[in-house]
């Protein structure tokens, strides 16, 4: 994929050196040529200095014909203006913006830009560390406001289907794995003691989550 | 007619004083809290402090009600995120704004929420073009 990231910082530089290892065709847009020291000697990709507004800049990044692009600058008005300037001028197919202030980031998504908190993911992270250490999480979703988590069938839930862990919209058991082969639950499949579920839950629905487990 | 300013500056308190002079209610929005305690007094405008790209700022000075924004702050992201989130309320009032780095000037339309927009810079240059010419 050819790839413009907007904002050589430290999560710029990471991000481009990420990609660039993984065969992708990179340009880094930054105003200060100083920033691309970040990058370091392996990295393949174009550098190009100037503001991520300018349409010269964008189009020596080759925003033209790019497939992805996202602005991680220190600025959140920059990112969403950077990341509009993608979408509706140009027609980038993937845009992100990293907005740093969750209560705005549902604002932008309202104007067509996907966006990425590292404020609420990270704070969302931490708490989960902090309170639920004995669920494991799989996977996080958004910006964590749903997860999956592993846990192994309970004596206490054995014989029962997985009605008894459901709860519409909270949490929903969406792989059982019995004696290593995985699968998809159906109405009325059985769980035995051992069984490794995996498990849809939202976020806030954690605490009751572990009661229902019993942990 | 309410209007709504976005930005303390120079550009913003002179529009602020004049508007006001003229009888127009005038709400004026300005982040820097040191510009906020050095702004004088001056009958008919209200100072809120805060950002104007925060939607919960912009109902709080009364964007609801609002029927020119005049986004005239010093950074042309901020100034086009006001017209954005101006746009996005359903009086949909008429924003005005300064662009204050002429290479910015493309995106200063109706696409981006832009009614009306001047840089100062392309301004007098044309100006001084017009002198020698």
């Amino acid at each position: 994929m050819q790839i413009i990231i907007m904002g050589c910082g430290r999560v710029g530089s990471e991000l481009a050196n990420l990609l660039s290892m993984e065969g992708h065709k990179v340009s880094i847009i930054d105003i200060n040529p100083k920033a691309f020291i970040r990058l370091g000697k392996s990295f393949k990709g174009t550098s190009v200095t100037g503001s991520g507004f300018d349409k010269e800049v964008l189009e020596k990044a080759g925003i033209e014909h790019a497939d992805a692009f996202t602005s991680v600058t220190q600025g959140d008005n920059r990112n969403i203006v950077g990341a509009l300037i993608a979408k509706r001028e140009y027609g980038v197919p993937i845009v992100i913006a990293r907005i740093y202030d969750p209560l705005r980031a549902h604002v932008y998504n309202k104007l067509g830009i996907t966006t990425i908190s590292p404020t609420t993911w990270g704070a969302n992270k931490i708490k989960e560390l902090i309170c639920h250490s004995d669920v494991l999480s799989q996977a996080s979703f958004g910006n964590g406001e749903v997860e999956i988590l592993e846990a192994e069938v309970s004596s206490n839930l054995a014989g029962f289907t997985c009605d008894k862990i459901n709860v519409p919209g909270e949490i929903m058991v969406v792989s059982i794995t019995k004696l290593g082969r995985a699968f998809i639950p159906v109405v009325g499949t059985i769980m035995d003691q051992g069984d490794l579920l995996h498990i849809a839950v939202a976020s806030s629905s954690i605490p009751q989550l572990k009661r229902i487990l019993g942990i | 007619m309410n209007v709504l300013i976005i930005g303390a500056g120079k550009v913003g308190t002179s529009i602020a004083k004049y508007m006001a002079e003229k009888g127009h209610k005038v709400s004026v929005i300005e982040k820097d809290e040191t510009v906020c305690e050095g702004f004088e007094k001056i009958k008919n405008v209200t100072l809120y402090c805060g950002d104007g790209c925060d939607p919960v700022i912009l109902e709080k000075a009364g964007i609801k009600i609002t029927d020119v924004v005049v986004a005239v702050t010093g950074d042309d992201e901020d100034n086009l995120v006001v017209a954005q989130l101006s746009k996005l309320q359903s009086n949909m009032p008429r924003v005005v704004s300064i662009i204050n780095h002429p290479k910015n000037e493309w995106l200063f339309n109706k696409n981006w929420g832009v009614d009306a927009a001047e840089s100062p810079t392309s301004i007098i240059s044309r100006l001084i073009e017009k002198d020698i010419k």
